[in-house]
């Protein structure tokens, strides 16, 4: 009974919770903003080279069949940044929650889950400083654009254990949540009104995804996952709608564990956003790209702490972005690295990793230092 | 377990600070929307304008006008309170009469001054104690006559403001006719070597209204008893000329008598905004130098109205529903009057129902000369008639997605 209440709460609070997004970035302010990240503690350390083998990471439904009992599991990621573009700077700092998640086995064999995290970021806010002259005379204005919000992917999954060393998973995907971006206008001169308006713009779409993971060997696993979109409506609070395609996103990865304890992993995914180029276009953006990433990390038993055994986690990762910016393309890559401890005997982890790295488009670049905090609880 | 709390306290450092505003650079870093600015000037916007006279009158004011300017002459009519015939000395005593007066001294409070003019005197003329109080300046004239002269109080060149107090010449005011019922009335007028022009606190303020002390000593047998009397005014007013102006000719604000304008407007949509409406300045043209004492400094007032019930409507007692410009005497040519806050008030969903309207008037109304005369909405010059200039954002493209 008790078991039951916790898991129950721990459903409840990944359906209610409000907003999830991963760090922000000011390169969100194209396209649809910045892609997400909806990795795991563990994962996150990895540079994202477990994920697809990682039951609490989003990218491969398979995983979730590797839970042998109710799981709730959430990432809290805070990051500071220095962003640059050209003679300017400024140090920018948030802390987000980028995926929520619980799952539960029905029967020997079959895992049934829910997450909520983020699969596009639309937080981010731009200022700029002018002269102007308003009147004959000259005002200096100060413009603030001000986005929060984005798209969170809501995944109901479903894993099959076909065999001990072969699983398949299945997840249906809603898109859902909004945008409110709103513009102000500062004067020097008093004699003039600070101008401010507010739209807000609310996003749906669905979509599929398809994952199997199986060992090759006792040493080699390998894994895959396809994602397929439907469109995304967005609809602006004045009634202004626009559909644009959504990509097939593939992904792939080995993991190799020559000895127990030591784990080596490596994973590339290609998402097809050049579908979207057209829509874009349509509705006033620039051309987006289909995009590439790779991660490579390790997960290695180095220590003994409390008698238990402690991963220390080290990875790299490298991805494209598809909306570009400034008429360049973006880009970015991260080292990681973290470690994670076992709790009450078993029932809890806590994962934590840093994510040291950069974005760089044209001139502009960011340079970024996130941390993670991972929490799995098993009731 | 150590490591890893110490790991999360790290993480946790790294977000305290929740900052995402980045220098951005338009077009590359930059929302794909522009905020365009439209400056335009409207005319014809009013559709009427009146002007009324007599909020606050010169007995209401704060101060006491003295002048004798060639365009502004001034005297001030003071009605003392009455003084007793008795007083009691002690507690436990019996009142006594005032047996002989050794002196009068009167007291002013100056409150500003011409200080280019020098060797200035107040007049102070003598009378009848019950006048009508609604006398003009040309009826006041007869008692301005030698014989009814009460004193001459110089005024020192070096004070600019502050107490001035003077024993009234012997036998001036010592006796007070038996009809006047023990009232003394004066009229006071500057004179100087040159133009001058002068106020002095009334009753209206908060401390150093005229004042007129007699020292007394009692009849015999106690005449050794002395005892002084410190009489306020029971009125206190000034008249001057020009007082009276054509308000069908022009719009009239401020002054004493105060004087309103009410200017009812009819604007298009896009001077009604609580958005995109980012300056309104509304424009009138002076159609004769701006009146009031030298050198004044007053501001003009345009104050939104909630209920236009004519002269009598309720306005807005906030300030900032409105705006205000800097006037001083003899200023001619445009005012210009800030009142983009007001057009964004009535741009609101409470805005509906507010009048179209504004009124004109000093902003420290009777606290001051200082007036403004406006051309109407049916000038002959058109380019007189009041008009309103506009700094708007036109509506922002934010674009879908």
């Amino acid at each position: 009974m008790r078991r039951r209440v916790l898991v129950s709460g721990a459903l409840l609070a990944a359906l209610v919770v409000p907003s999830v997004a991963a760090a922000d970035s000011v390169f969100g302010i194209r396209g649809l903003g910045l892609l997400g990240r909806p990795l795991s503690g563990r994962a996150a350390a990895t540079g994202g080279a477990f994920h697809l083998f990682d039951a609490a990471s989003i990218g491969n439904p398979s995983a979730l069949a590797q839970w042998l009992g109710p799981a709730g599991w959430g990432v809290g990621a805070a990051s500071s940044r220095r962003f640059s573009n050209g003679p300017t700077s400024a140090t920018l700092g948030s802390t987000r929650f980028p995926l929520f998640g619980f799952a539960v086995p029905v029967g020997q064999r079959m895992v049934v889950g829910v997450s909520v995290s983020d699969y596009l970021d639309r937080t981010w806010s731009v200022s700029t400083t002018r002269d102007s002259t308003l009147r004959d005379s000259t005002v200096t204005l100060t413009d603030v654009a001000n986005s929060t919000g984005g798209v969170t992917d809501l995944q109901l999954g479903a894993a099959y254990r076909i065999n001990p060393s072969f699983m398949v998973g299945f997840g249906i995907h809603a898109l859902a949540g909004s945008t409110q971006l709103s513009v102000e206008r500062g004067f020097s001169d008093p004699r003039f009104i600070d101008y401010k308006d507010v739209a807000t713009t609310a996003f749906s779409g669905v979509g599929v995804s398809l994952g199997a993971q199986g060992r090759v060997s006792d040493h080699l696993a390998v894994a895959g996952a396809v994602r397929l979109n439907g469109r995304l409506t967005a609809k602006a609070d004045d009634g202004a709608t626009a559909r644009i395609a959504m990509p097939v996103e593939f992904s792939g990865g080995v993991m190799f564990a020559p000895v127990r304890g030591v784990g080596f992993a490596a994973t590339v995914g290609f998402r097809t956003w050049a579908r979207s180029a057209g829509d874009l276009v349509a509705a006033g953006q620039e051309r987006s790209r289909s995009v590439w990433n790779v991660a490579i990390g390790s997960e290695i038993d180095v220590f003994n702490f409390l008698g238990q055994r402690v991963p220390v986690r080290l990875g790299y990762r490298w991805r494209q972005l598809p909306f570009p910016v400034a008429g360049s393309g973006l880009s970015e890559h991260a080292f990681s690295g973290g470690l994670g401890l076992g709790l009450a005997g078993g029932r809890a982890t806590l994962d934590v990793g840093v994510d040291v790295g950069s974005r760089t488009a044209g001139i502009a670049t960011e340079k970024f230092t996130s941390g993670f905090v991972g929490v799995i609880v098993r009731p | 377990m150590v490591v890893g709390a110490a790991l999360a306290a790290a993480v946790a450092g790294l977000g305290c600070r929740e900052n995402v505003t980045a220098p951005g650079t338009c077009p590359g870093i930059c929302p794909a929307g522009q905020i365009r600015i439209v400056d335009t000037t409207l005319t014809g916007i009013v559709v009427s304008d009146t002007s009324y006279v007599g909020y606050i009158g010169t007995r209401e004011a704060p101060f006491l006008l003295l002048s004798n300017g060639d365009g502004l002459k001034a005297v001030t009519l003071i009605r003392f309170g009455a003084r007793d015939t008795t007083w009691i000395p002690g507690s436990n005593d019996t009142a006594v009469g005032i047996g002989r007066v050794n002196s009068v001294r009167l007291t002013l409070t100056l409150t500003s001054r011409d200080t280019l003019a020098h060797h200035v005197w107040i007049l102070a003329y003598r009378l009848p104690a019950f006048f009508d109080t609604s006398l003009t300046r040309a009826e006041v004239q007869p008692y301005l006559a030698d014989s009814l002269l009460v004193d001459s109080i110089p005024v020192p060149d070096s004070l600019k403001s502050g107490l001035v107090s003077d024993t009234i010449r012997a036998g001036a005011l010592d006796d007070i006719p038996a009809g006047d019922s023990n009232v003394v009335s004066l009229a006071l007028v500057v004179h100087g070597d040159t133009s001058v022009t002068l106020s002095l606190a009334s009753s209206e303020d908060i401390g150093g209204a005229p004042r007129l002390y007699w020292d007394v000593h009692a009849r015999a047998p106690r005449d050794t008893l002395a005892h002084t009397f410190s009489i306020g005014p029971q009125f206190d007013s000034f008249v001057y000329q020009p007082s009276a102006i054509n308000t069908a000719t022009a719009l009239l604000a401020g002054g004493l008598p105060s004087a309103r304008a009410i200017i009812r407007l009819r604007l298009p949509p896009e001077a009604i905004d609580s958005v995109g409406l980012v300056r309104a300045t509304l424009i009138l043209t002076a159609i004769s130098p701006a009146l009031g004492l030298p050198n004044e400094h007053f501001r003009l007032s345009a104050r939104g109205i909630i209920r236009d019930f004519g002269p009598k409507s309720i306005i807005f007692t906030d300030t900032a529903a409105g705006g205000t410009a800097p006037v001083v005497t003899g200023d001619s040519g445009e005012i210009h009057i800030e009142i983009g806050r007001l057009l964004r008030v009535w741009g609101t969903t409470s805005g509906d129902s507010l009048p179209r309207a504004l009124m004109l008037m000093s902003a420290s109304e009777g606290g001051g000369m200082g007036a403004v005369r406006v051309a109407r909405r049916a000038a002959a010059d058109p380019t007189t008639r009041p008009r309103l200039r506009l700094t708007y954002v036109r509506p922002y493209e934010f674009g879908v997605p």
